[in-house]
């Protein structure tokens, strides 16, 4: 059966395309105001703690090695330095009433600080397309080896930030 | 819907769907042009712009999240809304209680875990009748959980304290 347009079709177009521009509005309420950050790459570090590795795993590592530290696309970054030291824990002991601190026999923790140019913005430090902070966990992994670790410390290299804020004032 | 495509016997479908989406568009246009303020309450309920201080809680945290913490600079959700600023960072050691053989309940330190209180100073909350709200439209109360981040930290925490400045 063919069927003509009519105005109430037409007004119903209208009404449902309005209420699609409204809900799109509607949703960016809760979005804060878009800011353009000012960024600069900059040279910096930053370590990941791998906790419980094999003893001797740092052999397997130098410095100037590049290494994968994104599950999905191709981001490298180089390893500045690698400290192996003896996987410690911490037991309590119920006879004593304390923790008692031990070495894990085997075991090993590696610091492994990787260099990277990252941008920098005021919001913080971007590697591989995201900002990384301590607590973040990272992989790191070649075609020999992959561990999982959590970054602990990020260095900025004497960069200051403050002066993003102050070129993004004078615009 | 009937037989003869009507709706409660009387109206057409098609003038059915055009009702309900005309009361869907009104609702959508009376929240989207109702006026609010920045952080998305509805300005017939705000009693007043105040600041805020705040304390966070981050529990059994590494020293390293300490050190980042003790930069602090702006705190900011995941959705990138400023949620004040770090104006102390103070910690302590965590502890637990435990019972020794001879039955005395004791407190310990839990090695290399330590409590953060975070003080944070947020210029633009507002005050309503039923609660305080952060950038982001975030209420917030003693006990409330919040997820935040710094420029070299992630946290979450717990609000254990709450006054207002002015």
């Amino acid at each position: 059966m063919k069927k003509k347009f009519t105005l109430i079709d037409a007004g119903i177009i209208i009404i449902v395309l309005a209420l699609l521009v409204v809900g799109i509005n509607v949703l960016d309420l809760w979005k804060p105001e878009e800011v353009v950050q000012e960024e600069e790459k900059h040279g910096v570090t930053f370590t990941v703690l791998c906790d419980s590795v094999d003893e001797g795993f740092s052999k397997r590592m130098k410095a100037g090695d590049k290494v994968k530290i994104t599950y999905g696309d191709d981001f490298y970054v180089t390893i500045d330095e690698v400290i192996e030291e003896p996987l410690k824990e911490h037991k309590y002991i119920d006879s004593k009433g304390e923790y008692i601190t031990h070495t894990v026999e085997g075991k090993s923790s590696l610091r492994i600080r990787l260099k990277d140019d990252a941008i920098i913005t005021k919001d913080g430090v971007i590697v591989a397309n995201a900002y990384i902070r301590v607590g973040d966990s990272l992989p790191i992994y070649t075609k020999e080896y992959a561990l999982v670790g959590y970054i602990i410390d990020i260095d900025e290299k004497g960069f200051d930030y403050k002066k993003l804020e102050k070129k993004g004032g004078e615009e | 819907m009937d037989k003869n495509g009507k709706v409660f016997g009387k109206i057409n479908v098609i003038d059915f769907v055009a009702i309900v989406v005309v009361v869907l568009s009104l609702i959508g246009i009376a929240i989207r042009f109702i006026p609010r303020d920045s952080a998305g309450v509805w300005v017939e309920d705000i009693r007043e712009d105040v600041k805020l201080s705040y304390v966070l809680e981050i529990d059994g945290v590494r020293i390293f999240s300490v050190d980042a913490l003790k930069k602090m600079g702006v705190v900011k959700d995941s959705r990138g809304f400023e949620l004040g600023e770090i104006v102390n960072v103070e910690y302590t050691e965590k502890m637990t209680q435990t019972v020794l053989d001879d039955g005395t309940p004791v407190k310990i330190p839990i090695p290399e875990r330590y409590i953060v209180r975070l003080t944070i100073e947020e210029d633009d909350a507002r005050e309503t009748d039923k609660s305080y709200i952060i950038s982001g439209g975030t209420a917030i109360t003693v006990g409330s959980s919040l997820t935040m981040h710094t420029r070299y930290a992630n946290c979450s925490g717990k609000v254990v304290d709450i006054k207002k400045i002015k």
